[in-house]
C-alpha cells in the first residue's frame, strides 16, 4: 500500500523559513549594541520584542504553509475498524523505517559545521551540518513556543517595572536573555540533525541559568541557576553518550550502515538506518537520549531543579516551564519515535518514570505554600503526564498536551507573576488572601488557567490530558488508574492554591505597598493566554455531531493530529467504547475541584491537610528529601573526593617527586664534605687519587 | 616573501629582546611600546603566512610548507671535495635550521602571534619593575615558541624547546608571586630533566635512522624521521617513553602536573597566559609531531596507556578544581583536565580525534588564556584571587562580568562556542576508537559534567551572591577603572571573536588541517594499528603450546619483523627498499 501524499513543497522559500529562530537572536544583538552604546534603559526591550514577534509570524505562517497530514486515508480508515494502539504503532513504524516509501522531509541545509574526517579508507567524508527540517511536528513546535514566548515578552514589559513604571536594574540584560532562550528553543526545534538539537539544548540550560540567576546577588538564585545547569548537564551527559553510540552503530564496520555523502546525525540518516539496527542497539540508544529528555524536562530523578528555578523573574519561569526548556525532552523523544517505538523496554522504562513522577510531584505540589512552586511541581507533573503518553506509544497525544500546557502554565504563571507584582514580591500563600476584589482581573484568568490544568470539561487542558490517560488504560489499567487519580489530585491543588490566594477574607502582607491591578501591557498578555488556554485545545479535536462525540458535538482528534502523524507515529484515536472515560475524566476533575473548595474554600489560615496527613504532609513539603538525599550521595563525596585528590597533589605527588630530588641532594650533602676547604682533605684525596689512576693505568696496561 | 616573513617571524622577537636590553635608562618608557609593536607586527606576519596555506596546499599538496627555509647550521665530520666545486658532508652529523610551517603548525603559531601582543599590553599595568628587562625576556620567550612550531629539524625543535624555558624561568622568578622562586625552579628542573630524556631519544633515533637508511650523515630531518620504517617495535616502545618523558610532563599529564598549579600561580598574568596557551601545547605539539609519525608502533602500543593518563588527568584535574580557593590555580588545574581531552583525542588514533586535539590546543589556548586574562584584571584591582574573599563582582564590572562568563563557558564547551568543537571531536573519537575504546569515551565524557560544576563553582564564587570586596580595594592607583578599561577591553574583545567565531566556523581550521593530518600523521599512525592488529592475530597461535619459544619478547619480535617483510609489500610499496634491510639491521643493531 502506497501510503504517502506528493513530495510536498512550501509557498514561501524554506531559506525563509530558516531564519526564523534568527530574528530573536538578532534583537538580543541588538540590544546588546544598545547597551554599548548607553541607551536608555526604557525602551530597549524593542528589538527583543520586535524579533520573537517576526519568529511567532513565521512560525504561524510555517504552520499554515505546511500540508499537513501524508497519512494514506486507507490506512486511516483501517485502524478506525479497530485495532490496538500498539499495533497501530507497528503499523506506521513499517512505514517510517521503510525509507524510501516516505515522503522526503523538507530540510534545508545551511552550511556544513564540523568535519568528522575521512572515517576510512573509503573516502566518504562526513559533515555535521547546520541543516533544519520542516515536518508537521516542528510546525506545531514553533506555533506554541514562538507564540506564547511573544505574549510573554510583552507581559515582561510591565512586569520588569516597579511601580513608578521605570526599568529594573539589569532591564535590558533580562530583554537580551529573553531573545537568546527564544533563539535556543527555535533551533532545537528546527534543527535536523542530533548536533544542532544538542546546540539548542545546551543553550536553553544557558539561558536558563542566566535568567535563573538574574536576580544574582541573591545567593539562593545564584544557587538555583548553577544547579539548574549542572543538573541539566548531569542528562545532557547521558544525551551525548547516546549520540555517541548512535555514532558508533551507524558508522561502524568494515560496511557501515551510513553511505558516502550522508551525513550519519542527520535526522534523515538516522530515521532511515534506524531499523536496521539490533534491538539492543536500538534500546541503548533510546535509554541514552531518555537520560537527555529526563534532565532538560525535569522528570524524576533529575526533577530537583525546576522548582528551584522559581528564583527566576516569573516571566522566565512562565517561559521555561510553558513555551520552552521542559517541552524540549517531550519534543526530542517525539521527534525521535522512530527509535524509542523500537525499543519496547525504553517505553516501559519512560512509561514507569512518568508515572511515578506524576505521582510524586503532585504529592509534592499538594503541601506547598509558595505559590510559584506549587505551579512548578504542577508542571513537572503534566510533564510526567506527557511522559506516560510518550511510554504508552502516542507520543501525538504527548505533544498535543505540551501544546496545550503551554497555554494555560504560562496563563498561570504570569497570573501569580501579577499577584507577586501586585504584592511587592510576595508569593507565600500563607501571607495573603482574598485578592478577587483587589486583582479582579487576574482573578478571573487565573481562575480560567486553574480550570484548564485541573481538566475541566471543554477547556484545552481537558482535551489533551483525556486523551493520555486514555492511552494509559489501553496501555495497562494501572497505569490508567493512576494518571486518573493524580489527575484528580492536579484538580485538588491547583484550586487549593487558588482558593488560598483568591478567596477567604482579604489578608495582605505588611510589606506590600498598596496593592494594585497590572497595568494593560500586562493584563492583555493575561487575556490572550486566556484565550490559548480555552480555545487551544480545539485545535486537537474534531467537531462532529451525534454518534461517538463527546457531549454529542466533539471528537477527539483532529488538526493537531494530522500535522503529528507523519512525525510521530501513532493514532491515538479513541477505539470502541472509549468515550465514557471522558466523562470520568470529567467527573474526577470536578471532585478534586470540589474537595478542595470543601476544604480550603475559604482561605483557612492554618492547612488542614496538615494537620490531617501529619507526618506524610511533611514528607510531602519537604518534596521527599530529595535535595538532601543528592547532597550526600553524590555531591559531598564527590567534593570530597576533590580535597583528597588536591591534598594528593600537594603532598602525596610532590613528595614522591621530592624523594627523587632527595636523591641528588643527598649525594652532594655526603660530598659537600669533601670539599669543606680543610687543605689535607684535598691533598690526601689528590694522592689517593693518583694512586687509583696509576693502579688502573698499570692494569689495563695501556 | 613567506620565508622572509617566517624568518622574521622568528628573530625579530629576539633581535627587539636585544634591542630592549639596550635601552637607556631614561627611554625605559618605550619598552612596552615598542614590544607590543613588535607583537603587533608578530601577529600580521602570522596572519599574512596563514592567508598563504590554502594556495600552498592547492599547489603542493596537503603536507605544503608555508615559508620553507632550509640552510646549513652545523655540521661535524668529514668532508669531500665535490668535482663542481664546494664540498659535501660525507659522514658524520649534520643540523640544519630548517623551519617551515604546515597547517598543523599554522594555527599554533597563529595563536602565539596572537596571545603574546595581548599579554604584552596586559602588563602595561601590572609589572612596575625592571620592565625593560620583562619585556626583553617576553619577546625572547616568543622566539623560542615560535620556533618551535616552525622547526622542521628535530634538534632544532630541541633548542627551540629548551630555549623556551629560559625566558620562563625568569619571568616567573623576578615578576611572580610569593613563591616565585621555588615555582620557577620547580618548573625549571621538571621540565628540564624530562626533556634531557627526550634529548637521549632523539639521538638515538637519529642515528638508527642513518643506520636504516643506510646513510653515513645522520641527519634529524623531519620528514625523513617521520617516514622511517624498520624500527622494531622494542626501539619504539623505547622511543615512545623518551619522548614521553620530555612532553608529557609539559603537557602536562598526570601523574606528571605538579609542576603546573605552582607555576601558573605564581607566575605574572602574562607568564600564565603564555604558559597555559602556548607553552603546554609544546607538549601536545611533541606528541602530535614527533612521537605519532616517528614511532607509530610505539604509539600504538602504549595508546591506551596514555589515554588511562588522559582520562586520570580530565577527572582528576576537574575534582581538584573544585575545591581550589585561588582562583588561579582553579584555572591552572582546568589545564590539566583539558589537556587530557587533548590527549584523549590524539591517541584515539582516528583522524576526527587528531584533527580535534589540534582545535583543542588552539581552543584551549584561546579560553583558558583568556581566562588568566580575565582573574589577572581581577587581581590587579583586588590583589586578591582567594574566592572566599571576592563576591558579587557582576555589579561592579559588568564587562568584566560578560568576558568572564563568555570565556568560562567556552572553557565548558558550551555549543557555539569554539570549546564544544573540539571536545566533540575529542570524545566522539575517544568512543569510537578502536584502540581505546567504548569506556574512554565515557569516562572522558564525565569530564563535560565536571568542567561545568568547577567553573561555574568559580564563576558563581566571583560573579554572584552579594558583594564582597577585601578592604581597601578596588586599588585604582595605578590609573584602573573600577571595570575595566578600553585597553583591557581591547585585549579581551578579539579572543572573544575568535571564540565564538572558530565555535560556528570550525573549518578555518579544519578545512586545511585535515588533509595534512592525513597525509602525514594518520596514514602512519593507521599503518601501525593494522600491524598492530596483525600481531595480534599471530599472537593468538603463538600462545599454543606448539609454539615452545621461551621468552615472548622474541616471539614479539619475529612476528614484528615478518609483518615488515609482508608490510612493506601489502601496505606501502614505496618504502620497500628501507624495510627489505630492517631486519637484518634490527638484529645487528641489537
Amino acid at each position: 500500500m502506497t501510503l504517502l501524499a506528493d513530495a510536498t513543497t512550501t509557498i514561501l522559500p524554506l531559506r525563509l523559513y530558516a531564519t526564523l529562530p534568527l530574528w530573536p537572536l538578532l534583537g538580543a544583538l541588538l540590544v546588546g549594541l544598545l547597551v554599548v552604546l548607553r541607551r536608555k534603559a526604557s525602551a530597549t526591550h524593542w528589538p527583543v520584542v520586535l524579533g520573537v514577534a517576526a519568529s511567532a509570524t513565521l512560525a504561524i505562517v510555517l504552520f499554515l504553509d505546511l500540508p499537513k497530514s501524508t497519512t494514506n486515508a486507507a490506512l486511516q480508515e483501517h485502524w478506525k475498524s479497530g485495532v490496538s494502539a500498539s499495533q497501530r504503532a507497528g503499523e506506521l513504524y513499517a512505514v517510517f523505517t521503510g525509507g524510501a516509501s516516505r515522503a522526503p522531509a523538507l530540510t534545508y541545509t545551511l552550511y556544513n559545521w564540523i568535519s568528522l574526517g575521512d572515517q576510512s579508507s573509503l573516502c566518504n567524508q562526513h559533515w555535521l551540518a547546520v541543516n533544519f527540517y520542516f515536518d508537521g511536528l516542528t510546525a506545531v513546535m514553533l506555533l506554541f513556543v514562538t507564540v506564547v514566548s511573544t505574549i510573554i515578552v510583552v507581559y515582561s514589559i510591565g512586569y520588569m517595572r516597579d511601580h513608578h513604571g521605570q526599568p529594573e536594574r539589569g532591564y535590558e540584560r533580562f530583554f537580551a536573555f529573553l531573545g537568546l532562550f527564544v533563539f535556543s528553543m527555535a533551533t532545537l526545534v528546527l534543527s535536523g540533525n542530533f548536533i544542532l538539537l544538542y546546540l539548542g539544548w545546551e543553550l536553553v540550560g544557558l539561558c536558563s541559568y542566566l535568567l535563573i540567576g538574574f536576580y544574582y546577588p541573591r545567593p539562593a538564585a545564584a544557587a538555583a541557576a548553577k544547579k539548574a545547569f549542572i543538573v541539566n548537564r548531569i542528562g545532557d551527559f547521558g544525551f551525548a553518550l547516546g549520540i555517541f553510540t548512535l555514532y558508533w552503530f551507524l558508522t561502524a564496520g568494515a560496511d557501515p550502515l551510513v553511505q558516502h555523502g550522508e551525513n550519519p546525525l542527520d535526522y534523515a540518516t538516522v530515521f532511515k538506518y534506524v531499523g536496521a539496527l539490533e534491538p539492543w542497539q536500538i534500546t541503548t540508544v533510546a535509554l541514552l537520549l531518555m537520560c537527555g529528555a529526563l534532565g532538560k524536562s525535569a522528570q524524576f530523578p533529575l526533577h530537583v531543579w525546576l522548582p528551584d528555578a522559581m528564583e527566576g523573574p516569573t516571566p522566565v519561569s512562565a517561559l521555561i516551564h510553558a513555551a520552552t526548556m521542559v517541552t524540549a525532552g517531550i519534543y526530542m523523544i517525539a521527534r525521535c519515535t522512530p527509535i524509542f517505538g523500537a525499543s519496547p523496554l525504553a517505553l516501559n522504562v519512560i512509561l514507569v518514570l512518568g508515572l511515578l513522577g506524576a505521582v510524586l510531584t503532585a504529592t509534592m505540589a499538594a503541601a506547598q505554600y509558595d505559590m510559584k512552586r506549587i505551579l512548578a511541581y504542577s508542571t513537572i507533573s503534566q510533564l510526567a503526564f506527557m511522559f506516560v503518553g510518550l511510554g504508552c506509544r502516542v507520543p501525538d497525544s504527548a505533544v498535543f498536551h505540551v501544546f496545550t500546557h503551554a497555554w494555560f502554565k504560562a496563563l498561570l504563571f504570569l497570573g501569580a507573576g501579577s499577584v507577586m507584582h501586585a504584592l511587592s514580591g510576595v508569593i507565600d500563600l500563607r501571607r495573603f488572601s482574598g485578592l478577587r476584589d483587589v486583582l479582579p482581573q487576574t482573578c478571573r484568568t487565573m481562575l480560567i488557567g486553574c480550570l484548564a490544568l485541573a481538566g475541566f470539561p471543554l477547556l484545552s487542558g481537558f482535551w489533551s490530558k483525556d486523551e493520555l490517560v486514555h492511552a494509559a488504560f489501553e496501555r495497562h489499567p494501572v497505569a490508567g488508574l493512576i494518571l486518573l487519580a493524580t489527575a484528580g489530585l492536579t484538580a485538588y491543588y491547583t484550586f487549593r492554591m487558588f482558593f488560598l490566594c483568591f478567596h477567604g477574607e482579604l489578608r495582605l502582607p505588611d510589606d506590600a505597598a498598596q496593592p494594585h491591578e497590572a497595568p494593560l501591557v500586562m493584563i492583555v498578555p493575561l487575556w490572550l493566554l486566556t484565550l490559548g488556554a480555552i480555545f487551544a485545545g480545539y485545535l486537537g479535536v474534531t467537531f462532529a455531531a451525534g454518534g461517538e462525540s463527546f457531549l454529542g458535538f466533539i471528537r477527539p482528534h483532529g488538526l493537531l493530529h494530522d500535522y503529528l502523524h507523519d512525525s510521530t507515529i501513532g493514532t491515538p484515536e479513541h477505539g470502541h467504547g472509549g468515550l465514557w472515560l471522558m466523562y470520568v475524566s470529567a467527573l474526577v476533575a470536578l471532585g478534586g475541584i470540589g474537595l478542595a473548595w470543601a476544604r480550603f474554600g475559604q482561605a483557612p489560615e492554618t492547612d488542614p491537610d496538615a494537620r490531617a496527613l501529619g507526618g506524610l504532609w511533611r514528607l510531602w513539603h519537604a518534596k521527599y528529601y530529595f535535595d538532601e538525599i543528592y547532597d550526600y550521595a553524590f555531591v559531598r563525596p564527590l567534593r570530597n573526593l576533590g580535597r583528597v585528590f588536591s591534598a594528593t597533589d600537594d603532598y602525596g605527588l610532590d613528595g614522591v617527586i621530592w624523594l627523587v630530588a632527595a636523591v641528588p641532594r643527598s649525594l652532594s650533602f655526603l660530598l659537600h664534605f669533601l670539599q669543606r676547604g680543610a687543605l689535607q682533605g684535598y691533598a690526601l684525596g689528590m694522592v689517593v687519587g693518583v694512586a687509583v689512576l696509576l693502579l688502573l693505568w698499570n692494569l689495563i696496561g695501556v | 616573501m613567506e620565508a622572509l616573513a617566517l624568518n622574521l617571524l622568528i628573530l625579530l622577537p629576539l633581535a627587539a629582546a636585544v634591542v630592549i636590553c639596550l635601552l637607556p635608562e631614561r627611554r625605559a618608557d618605550t619598552a612596552p611600546k615598542l614590544s607590543l609593536g613588535v607583537g603587533l607586527v608578530l601577529l600580521i606576519l602570522a596572519l599574512a603566512l596563514w592567508l598563504r596555506l590554502p594556495a600552498a596546499q592547492h599547489t603542493r599538496g596537503p603536507s605544503a610548507l608555508v615559508g620553507d627555509t632550509d640552510c646549513a647550521w652545523l655540521a661535524i665530520g668529514d668532508r669531500a671535495r665535490l668535482p663542481e666545486g664546494g664540498t659535501i658532508l660525507v659522514n658524520g652529523v649534520e643540523l640544519r635550521y630548517h623551519v617551515g610551517l604546515d597547517a598543523i603548525s599554522l594555527p599554533l603559531v597563529v595563536l602565539t602571534a596572537l596571545l603574546v601582543p595581548l599579554s604584552i599590553a596586559c602588563s602595561f599595568t601590572a609589572i612596575r619593575t625592571r620592565t625593560r628587562e620583562y619585556y626583553a625576556w617576553l619577546l625572547a620567550l616568543t622566539t623560542g615558541m615560535i620556533g618551535v612550531f616552525a622547526a622542521r629539524d628535530l634538534l632544532l625543535f630541541y633548542v627551540f624547546f629548551e630555549l623556551t624555558l629560559v625566558p620562563l624561568y625568569f619571568l616567573i622568578g623576578i615578576w611572580g608571586g610569593p613563591q616565585r622562586r621555588y615555582a620557577a625552579t620547580k618548573f625549571f628542573l621538571y621540565t628540564f630533566v624530562g626533556s634531557v630524556i627526550t634529548f637521549a631519544g632523539i639521538v638515538y633515533l637519529a642515528i638508527r635512522a642513518a643506520v636504516l637508511n643506510f646513510d653515513s650523515v645522520i641527519s634529524f630531518d623531519l620528514n625523513l624521521l617521520s617516514t622511517l620504517h624498520g624500527l622494531t617495535s622494542t626501539e619504539q616502545a623505547w622511543l615512545f617513553f623518551a619522548f614521553f618523558c620530555g612532553f608529557a610532563i609539559k603537557v602536562p599529564l598526570f601523574p606528571l602536573h605538579t609542576w603546573l598549579p605552582l607555576a601558573h600561580t605564581e607566575a605574572p598574568t602574562a607568564g600564565s597566559v603564555l604558559l597555559a596557551g602556548v607553552l603546554l601545547k609544546l607538549g601536545t605539539y611533541g606528541f602530535l609531531r614527533f612521537a605519532l609519525p616517528m614511532v607509530p608502533d610505539g604509539a600504538v602500543h602504549w595508546a591506551t596507556f596514555m589515554g588511562g593518563l588522559a582520562l586520570a588527568g580530565i577527572i582528576y584535574g576537574a575534582l581538584c578544581c573544585w575545591v581550589q580557593r585561588d582562583v588561579k590555580k582553579l584555572v591552572a588545574y582546568s589545564s590539566v583536565s583539558h589537556l587530557g581531552f587533548c590527549m584523549l583525542g590524539m591517541f584515539s588514533i582516528l583522524p576526527v580525534g587528531l584533527s580535534g586535539s589540534v582545535l583543542y590546543m588552539v581552543n584551549h589556548g584561546l579560553s583558558t588564556g583568556a581566562l588568566f586574562l580575565v582573574v589577572g584584571m581581577v587581581y590587579e584591582r583586588y590583589h586578591t584571587r582567594d574566592l572566599d574573599q571576592l563576591g558579587g563582582l557582576a555589579r561592579q564590572m559588568p564587562i568584566l562580568a560578560f568576558f568572564f562568563m563568555l570565556f568560562a563557558l567556552s572553557s565548558i564547551g558550551l555549543p557555539g562556542l569554539n570549546g564544544f568543537v573540539s571536545e566533540f571531536t575529542v570524545l566522539l573519537a575517544a568512543f569510537n576508537s578502536d584502540v581505546l575504546g567504548r569506556w574512554y569515551g565515557v569516562l572522558g565524557a564525565t569530564g563535560i559534567l565536571l568542567g561545568a560544576v568547577y567553573m561555574l563553582y568559580a564563576v558563581g564564587q566571583i560573579l554572584f551572591g552579594p558583594l564582597k570586596e577585601p578592604p581597601q580595594t578596588p586599588d585604582l592607583s595605578t590609573g584602573l577603572k573600577r571595570d575595566l578599561t578600553p585597553r583591557e577591553i581591547a585585549i579581551l574583545a578579539p579572543l572573544a571573536v575568535l571564540v565564538v567565531l572558530l565555535g560556528v566556523a570550525p573549518r578555518l581550521i579544519t578545512d586545511t588541517l585535515d588533509p595534512a593530518l592525513q597525509a602525514q600523521i594518520v596514514a602512519r599512525v593507521q599503518e601501525a594499528t593494522q600491524r598492530a592488529d596483525d600481531i595480534a592475530l599471530r599472537k593468538a597461535p603463538a600462545n599454543e603450546p606448539t609454539n615452545d619459544k621461551p621468552e615472548t619478547e622474541n616471539v614479539k619480535l619475529e612476528t614484528d619483523q615478518d609483518r615488515a617483510g609482508t608490510f612493506a609489500g601489502s601496505y606501502s610499496p614505496v618504502f620497500g627498499f628501507s624495510f627489505a634491510g630492517s631486519p637484518a639491521e634490527a638484529d645487528g643493531g641489537r
